[in-house]
């Protein structure tokens, strides 16, 4: 019966999200700020969803970390999470969200073809560490993402659609400085989160490092943001560059955590 | 003359070169099979060479402390990475329960300096169970052991998944490598001492259809082949279950032309002695690791990242977000 | 005092070098006192590296509380004072930087035995040994360096008293090192804690003149900065100096006179500071005290008056419990956190007074103030629970909290004001690194560009490294959280044997403790031990007999007696307990009793018993005096019944 409520307010909170990611999309085309909508219909969707994961987690004992299912779930909630409070405290990023929601509409998509089914957590992962490690994994990616929205709009400004629809909007160089300064936060928590991924991986494995896929892409990412970072600061790229940098980054980061554990079979997720 | 070469191997070019070298070292490491430190090693060490010089020249290191610093710590975990390969080991070892700890491992992979003690490591497993949820997925472990920590004192304890045992530096993990072990006591017909020892079956429930082993008695000719069956369901796709060994079983010894089924008690004559079948036990695999930078590595990993907050937190409060 | 500082950087700088040591020194020590004050909480102690680390904390603590923050702050008093820099005086500093990092890393560096010794606590271990020779020989050079131009610049400038205060603690600090050679002839290097006890014995006592007469200059200066004028005559003044340094010269008469393992020794050193350390400062204090209330407003206002104020309070504090120390208690601790403070604040005011001569601002007044309140609130929370502790016979040096359980209210007063004065501390230290960054306009340095930038690299090295190696030191001290270790399982009977292993442990060394006590005729102390061994094995005939003669040492013979009789009652052939019995009896003036115990311990004694012939010779006097004494009464009843 629980099942039944909770993919209820799944649902309920992807519709909302939905109805978000259209009015911030109609806004830009036609024009408007409804800004206060979309903050609202974010957090209220947010609410349903947090009950959603929560129900979840009470009935099957643990939580959204196990299935694919369950992952695309809690990040679409936590990038969500990030996303918004992020539009609620620095309103001149608030025009991304016509970039950012589509993305999460591939997303939820992607979610609602996956099976909901139970899984079972691994003994090892019946530690602090996973909370920590996912913790930061999910700020990063939050923060990615608010980037990529504010490059999304610096490179729609730049082609033929824009109409001039985003002249309101601070200009690319405050733009870029402002996607830089997420992405400087992402490289902090992406630290962090390789540090407590090393951490918990030498209490559940022996060692603290393998070079295995998830280990060796993560790693990638994060040499390919300290590269671009640098590359930023060593040619003192265009708008334009950092806006397409931050794109393949976020790319980058996207495979690494929802391709590789899927596609390799390495012990990483878990073994008999 | 210098100056200047040391100028150009501080730019930042250099340093974009460096990364993407140490990128191809990353897949090289992660493609290869074996252990592959040189693929790193090497744009690792041009690395520290483009921020030493870096540091010399580049005059944003001079003032600023948290960028400096941040750096400085990068190079610490370069340098400790590397006296950690050089003095590291990992290896594996099966040990059926009641049996001892000696050093000879059964996998191991050392630095070429590692001067640790293992041969003073004494520890023993006194057992394990293993808990499954239904559908035979593996849960919690929980092994006694026995060992004798650095002040010579006799300690028991419990270690399992994310808890290892940790002595003289070396720790040791438990891990899903786990089966069933006939111990023997093998009496040579030319006098000398009787030898009791465990023959590790492969692990189970992998190995689940292929419970069966070939080996040699201890200063005997003939080749020993056994292999276990039993009927009883342990490790149950329906409900929750125990790795535990069976109650009820069987042991099919063979050798040479002989063929008996042995249960426990039962001995089997050999052309060179008895071979006398004791019962059914259980073995873990552990994994062992050593390495003494791991603190160290993880406080410049802590520091590096403090010092790229401070940075960015004193960067960016200048100007403000909105 | 600040004219130094002025006019040559070169002394600046060294001055400066010393205290940001005794600034670093202070912070380190507040680190290792909240170590001991964490393992004696009820709830950390249950750690099993709580015990073991709790002496190490407390010998480091007290070592970077007393030895090195005084000496630092000594040899900074002693180049202020001599002005002047030079290639000597650097070496000094750097000689005892080094001291005091060796010092620093040698509890992490195998397993090194704390020593608690009284004054001088050490490891006992080759690295502390060695960083804490070379930290003195830093300092004593410094001292020595300094002393031909300070005594250059009193010739010259009689009215700098403060010069003359400077001098004798030299003075007095060479005299300790005197008394710590003396003493060595005969300890040699110390290969256990009675050897460390008896080397460190006289010299410590001779330390803490160094640091009354620092102490004391340093009033001098904040005094007179309070009062706006001299606090007392120039006469007057170097009078009370010299009183404050006089006792030193007792030492070397102490040295030839007594062997150093005596317990005249050990008494006569404890004379000179229970008589000689405190008449000339209290008299200061006193006179400053009443200029100050003389002077109304105007002194109290000024910055310096707080620091002074709250140091000539505790001083009076902490000789008032001084004054009640009867034993081993927990009243010597309250004792000397009570002076040690009061110090310690004098140095604090003078520091704060002298950030100007530096060219740094005078540091934010408020928080300054807040530090000073805090810091010297802590202390008396801390001497006052302390001393309550201690005249409910709480033992010093042990880290065992039942006491928590006792008297809850004043272990919660100790530990809150052992917070106070932490967070004191730490708030000093952020006064200062405050105060040193925004550079004040006193003129003093000469004036460098606004946007020069200082070049980081190598104090960003120093900085990386260090932190590298505190932080990963922590990660590997620090237990459970980051390294999850096997819950060990005990059996019942492990554990009780454990605890019964450490009862006998500590009922041998209480019991020793008394025995050494007894022999020294240090008799209340020695009660204070035994009563201990009693609390632990209260059937113990040997305990019943020594605390009985601690008690006829007393001369409270009628407590003694009961000892003694229980001691037979529960060994009857106690022999000991007879002869006790005896003298208390004697001093009872019960002599038919005596005769009677004395009789039987000379029956039961054998042959070649050391006391045998005391013995014999007192039943024998007895004998005869009962003797005399019948004849008496018989006589008179004779005459008596004559006349009638």
């Amino acid at each position: 019966m629980t099942a039944g409520y909770e993919l209820q307010a799944l649902w309920a909170a992807l519709v909302l999200y939905v109805i978000a990611g259209s009015v911030a999309i109609f806004g830009v085309v036609l024009r408007r700020k409804p800004e206060r909508a979309v903050l609202a219909l974010l957090f209220l969707g947010l609410a349903l969803h947090t009950a959603s994961i929560a129900m979840r987690w009470e009935r099957i004992g643990h939580g959204p970390y196990i299935t694919m299912f369950e992952i695309l779930s809690s990040n679409i909630w936590s990038l969500l999470l990030v996303y918004t409070l992020a539009y609620w405290r620095i309103p001149a990023i608030r025009p991304t969200a016509a970039a950012v929601m589509p993305i999460m509409f591939v997303m939820m998509g992607w979610m609602l073809m996956s099976n909901p089914y139970d899984g079972h957590a691994p003994s090892t992962y019946h530690t602090i560490w996973l909370f920590i490690h996912i913790g930061f994994a999910k700020v990063f990616m939050g923060t990615v993402l608010v980037a990529v929205g504010i490059s999304a709009i610096i490179l729609l400004r730049q082609s033929r659609y824009h109409g001039g629809r985003f002249t309101r909007l601070p200009d690319d160089k405050r733009l870029d400085e402002l996607s830089f300064r997420f992405m400087a936060i992402g490289l902090i928590f992406e630290s962090l989160m390789l540090i407590a991924g090393a951490i918990w991986a030498q209490d559940a494995w022996g060692r603290y490092w393998n070079w295995d896929p998830l280990e060796t892409w993560s790693f990638l990412t994060w040499l390919f943001l300290i590269f671009s970072l640098h590359l930023r600061v060593a040619y003192k790229t265009t708008p334009r560059t950092s806006a397409l940098l931050v794109m393949a980054v976020f790319i980058l980061a996207f495979l690494t955590f929802f391709g590789v554990p899927f596609i390799s079979e390495s012990p990483h997720k878990g073994a008999v | 003359m210098i100056w200047q070469w040391i100028s150009k191997l501080a730019s930042l070019k250099f340093t974009l070169v460096v990364l993407v070298l140490v990128g191809t070292g990353v897949i090289i490491s992660y493609r290869s099979e074996g252990t592959t430190t040189w693929a790193l090693a090497l744009p690792l060490f041009l690395f520290s060479l483009n921020l030493f010089a870096a540091i010399l020249t580049n005059p944003v290191f001079r003032r600023q402390m948290p960028l400096l610093m941040f750096h400085l710590a990068l190079i610490a975990i370069v340098l400790l990475v590397a006296v950690g390969r050089l003095s590291y080991l990992k290896g594996r070892i099966e040990l059926a329960e009641g049996e001892e700890f000696s050093a000879r491992l059964a996998e191991v992979e050392k630095g070429p300096w590692h001067w640790g003690q293992l041969d003073q490591v004494s520890f023993s497993n006194e057992g394990f169970t293993i808990e499954y949820a239904p559908g035979v997925q593996r849960g919690k472990t929980v092994n006694s052991v026995r060992w004798r920590d650095e002040q010579g004192t006799e300690k028991r304890g419990v270690i399992g998944d994310m808890v290892a045992l940790s002595v003289h530096g070396y720790n040791f993990y438990t891990s899903h490598n786990k089966g069933f072990a006939p111990i023997f006591t093998w009496h040579p017909d030319a006098g000398g001492p009787s030898v009791a020892g465990a023959v590790h079956l492969p692990a189970y429930p992998r190995h689940e259809y292929s419970q069966a082993q070939t080996w040699t008695p201890p200063g005997s000719k003939s080749n020993v082949w056994v292999m276990l069956q039993f009927d009883e369901v342990i490790l149950d796709p329906e409900k929750a279950s125990e790795f535990r060994v069976p109650t009820e079983h069987k042991l099919v010894v063979r050798a040479g032309e002989e063929r008996r089924e042995l249960g426990p008690g039962e001995s089997i004559r050999l052309p060179d002695g008895v071979l006398e079948y004791n019962g059914l036990r259980s073995w873990m695999g552990y994994t062992i690791f050593y390495d003494f930078t791991l603190p160290w590595l993880l406080a410049s990993g802590v520091l590096a990242v403090g010092c790229m907050a401070w940075y960015f937190w004193r960067k960016f409060s200048v100007r403000p977000w909105n | 005092m600040e004219a130094t500082l002025q006019e040559n950087p070169g002394a600046r700088r060294l001055v400066a070098g010393w205290l940001k040591f005794a600034l670093g020194a202070l912070a380190l020590s507040t680190v290792f006192a909240m170590l001991v004050v964490g393992t004696r909480t009820p709830l950390l102690s249950g750690f099993a590296f709580a015990k073991e680390f709790f002496r190490s904390a407390l010998v480091l603590h007290v070592s970077f509380a007393l030895t090195v923050w005084f000496f630092v702050c000594a040899a900074a008093m002693w180049t202020l004072a001599a002005g002047g820099a030079g290639p000597a005086r650097r070496a000094a500093l750097a000689l005892a930087y080094a001291g005091a990092a060796a010092m620093t890393v040698a509890p992490f560096v195998g397993t090194p035995l704390p020593v608690l010794s009284n004054y001088v606590p050490v490891l006992d271990s080759r690295i502390f040994l060695f960083g804490l020779v070379g930290f003195v020989a830093g300092v004593a050079l410094c001292g020595a360096a300094a002393t031909g131009d300070i005594v250059r610049r009193l010739k010259a400038d009689p009215h700098d008293v403060w010069r003359f205060g400077v001098l004798l603690s030299i003075a007095a600090m060479a005299m300790a090192l005197v008394s710590l050679a003396a003493s060595m002839k005969t300890t040699g290097v110390p290969a256990e804690q009675s050897g460390f006890e008896l080397l460190f014995w006289g010299p410590g006592h001779l330390l803490q003149f160094v640091h009354t007469l620092l102490m004391m200059t340093a009033w001098i200066v904040l005094g007179e900065r309070v009062l706006g004028g001299a606090v007392a005559s120039q006469r007057w003044l170097y009078g009370l100096l010299l009183l404050a340094a006089l006792p030193i010269l007792a030492a070397p008469i102490i040295h030839i006179l007594y062997p150093v393992e005596g317990p005249e020794f050990r008494r006569a050193f404890t004379s000179i500071m229970t008589w000689g350390s405190w008449p000339a400062a209290v008299l200061l204090a006193t006179r400053i005290l009443l200029q100050m209330v003389r002077a109304g407003r105007a002194a109290w206002s000024k910055p310096e008056a707080l620091p002074l104020g709250l140091s000539i309070l505790l001083l009076f504090i902490g000789c008032i419990i001084g004054a009640s120390i009867r034993g081993e208690t927990t009243m010597v601790t309250a004792h000397y956190h009570g002076t040690v403070g009061a110090v310690t604040l004098a140095y604090m005011g003078l520091g704060y007074y002298l950030l100007p001569a530096f060219g740094f601002s005078t540091s934010g007044g408020r928080l300054a103030r807040w530090q000073l309140s805090l810091y010297g609130t802590g202390l008396l929370l801390l001497a006052f629970s302390l001393a309550w502790l201690g005249s409910m016979g709480a033992l010093r040096k042990t880290p065992h909290s039942e006491l928590a359980a006792q008297s809850t209210m004043a272990f919660s007063a100790m530990q809150l004001g052992g917070l106070l004065s932490l967070v004191g501390d730490i708030l000093l230290v952020v006064c200062i690194m405050r105060s040193t960054r925004q550079r004040g306009d006193s003129g003093a340095e000469k004036k460098q560009p606004q946007s020069r930038s200082r070049d980081v690299r190598l104090r960003a090295l120093a900085l990386t490294s260090s932190l590298v190696v505190m932080i990963g030191l922590t990660v590997m001290y620090l237990p459970t959280w980051l390294n999850a270790s096997p819950e060990v399982k005990r059996s019942e009977d492990a554990r009780v044997a454990h605890v019964q292993e450490k009862t006998d442990a500590e009922i041998r060394l209480r019991f020793e403790q008394g025995v050494a006590m007894l022999n020294a005729k240090e008799y209340e102390h020695a009660l204070t031990a035994f009563h201990r061994v009693l609390q632990l094995s209260p059937s113990l005939p040997e305990a019943h007999v020594n605390t009985g003669f601690a008690l006829i040492g007393l001369e409270r013979y009628a407590i003694a007696r009961d000892f003694f009789e229980s001691a037979i009652e529960l060994r009857k052939d106690q022999l000991n307990a007879y002869y006790g019995l005896a003298m208390a009896l004697e001093g009872l003036k019960d002599i038919p009793g005596a005769l009677g115990a004395m009789r039987t311990y000379v029956h039961l004694a054998p042959a070649e018993d050391a006391y045998r012939i005391r013995a014999e010779a007192a039943v024998w006097e007895w004998e005869a005096k009962l003797t005399e004494e019948r004849d008496k009464t018989l006589a008179v009843k004779k005459a008596g019944t004559a006349v009638r």
